[in-house]
């Protein structure tokens, strides 16, 4: 198998990197051109950018900072939150994003999946699916974890498939933010249904939780949030433990 | 030196354009024929379906310039789609023709994949390995690379595979070159440092 991906997740509201504990109460962190320029050149694989209020209220400022970001960072970008329409995907293409992550849009017009897929392709497509277990089941999420849905998660990653994603984003609402460890149960539960990559998010708080999330088949990539923005953790110390442990 | 990106249609342009900015300062993003002739170096990027991209080239009046470019001999280089476009045609949804610029067809890994042992896309930072004969420019070629696809090109001339990357014990090719042609199968605009260094090395004429 090849290495995991580690991505850093920079959550922003308007100007800032905020970090938040499971998707809700805010703290900024650091501003999104310096971070992601730091973790660049600590070799991190790839950079996540989610704009955790344009849901909300219906706005998007992210251009700006990616056109900015694509100056010096040389590693793929994704980019999600707020991305509602085809005009809303081109003009993050054009500012330089990579991928783009979907959440709420997929949820309410899945279609909307297929025609991002025939024109810019599954490669460029990430489904950002927020999860968490009500009565024994995994429910899908949306809105930063505030808002149910009554779908079921697996139905859900599965339409995501046919419908042409090309990554699953999964965060586990309840780990989110926590630094308690990752969802290893959420973890076992997909590993050998999802057919495509999947980033999981959510709870990574020192190297022993990566070292434990290891041992399941299929991490095909890793998003770390706060544990980078604190400093807890370095790239360097992760991906060195990855090498270590890549043939499990 | 005159750089033209090729707009191929809907993908980032952006970050390439970035890249190439950092080696050389006259670097433009052009679909017209005319200016595309009198390049120095051209990049032809692309993403998405190989039949979309052909499309819009024919549409923008390049396909046929480019299926020529090997006798205009400006050094081209074609990364991700790019690159698959270069070889006789594929099976995306329907056969396609692409430009017939290099012998190969490009096929769906799923054909390799009978077994479901791997994800498809095939993404990740791989290693790639250099082909015989091209040694001596293993320095530039074999490093880890930022590679994102779900076909890949089989029927290719072993002398024009530069370099590649094992996936169920098939050769994926990474990098291939015929004369001027130069095809990237994965993204040197987003594999770091040593991704611009191709980039770089390419404009100086070393690969």
């Amino acid at each position: 198998m090849r290495p995991t991906r580690i991505i850093s997740r920079l959550d922003i509201k308007g100007d800032d990197v905020i970090k938040s504990i499971n998707l809700e109460g805010l703290k900024k962190v650091g501003k999104p051109n310096e971070l992601s320029k730091k973790y660049y050149k600590e070799g991190i694989d790839e950079i996540l950018m989610i704009d955790t209020v344009a849901t909300l209220y219906g706005r998007n400022n992210l251009q700006e900072i990616i056109k900015k970001a694509t100056e010096s960072i040389f590693v793929p970008i994704t980019v999600g939150g707020g991305i509602r329409s085809l005009e809303d995907a081109e003009k993050m293409f054009k500012s330089g994003a990579d991928k783009i992550a979907i959440n709420s849009q997929a949820v309410k017009n899945p279609n909307f999946l297929k025609e991002l897929k025939n024109i810019y392709g599954s490669q460029a497509l990430v489904v950002s699916i927020e999860t968490k277990k009500i009565n024994n089941q995994y429910e899908v999420f949306i809105t930063n974890g505030r808002d149910r849905t009554n779908i079921n998660l697996l139905d859900w990653i599965k339409k995501c498939q046919d419908f042409g994603a090309g990554e699953i984003l999964l965060t586990s609402i309840d780990k989110e933010g926590t630094g308690k460890g990752l969802d290893l149960e959420l973890l076992k539960f997909v590993q050998n249904i999802v057919e495509i990559p999947i980033i999981f998010s959510g709870g990574v708080g020192n190297i022993n939780h990566i070292i434990e999330a290891l041992k399941f088949k299929n991490l095909d990539a890793l998003a770390i949030a706060k544990t980078l923005h604190y400093n807890q953790l370095n790239i360097n110390e992760i991906k060195k433990i990855i090498n270590e442990n890549k043939d499990n | 030196m005159k750089i033209k990106i090729i707009d191929t249609g809907n993908a980032n342009f952006l970050s390439l354009y970035r890249a190439i900015k950092l080696f050389e300062s006259n670097v433009e993003i052009s679909s017209d024929p005319r200016e595309i002739l009198e390049a120095d170096k051209i990049f032809l990027p692309g993403v998405g379906a190989f039949k979309n991209c052909i499309h819009n080239l024919k549409q923008k009046g390049i396909f046929d310039i480019l299926k020529k470019i090997d006798k205009e001999q400006i050094p081209i280089m074609g990364i991700c789609l790019g690159m698959q476009i270069l070889f006789n045609d594929s099976n995306e949804f329907g056969e396609s023709e692409g430009l017939g610029l290099v012998q190969g067809n490009i096929r769906n890994l799923e054909n390799i994949n009978l077994e479901k042992n791997f994800k498809i896309p095939s993404i990740g930072w791989i290693q790639t390995v250099s082909n015989i004969g091209y040694e001596n420019i293993s320095n530039i070629i074999e490093d880890k690379f930022y590679f994102i696809h779900s076909y890949y090109a089989v029927n290719i001339d072993e002398k024009n595979l530069v370099s590649y990357y094992y996936l169920n014990k098939n050769k994926i090719p990474a990098i291939i070159k015929k004369n001027n042609i130069v095809g990237c199968q994965f993204h040197p605009e987003k594999s770091s440092k040593q991704g611009l260094n191709l980039i770089k090395a390419f404009l100086e004429g070393n690969l």
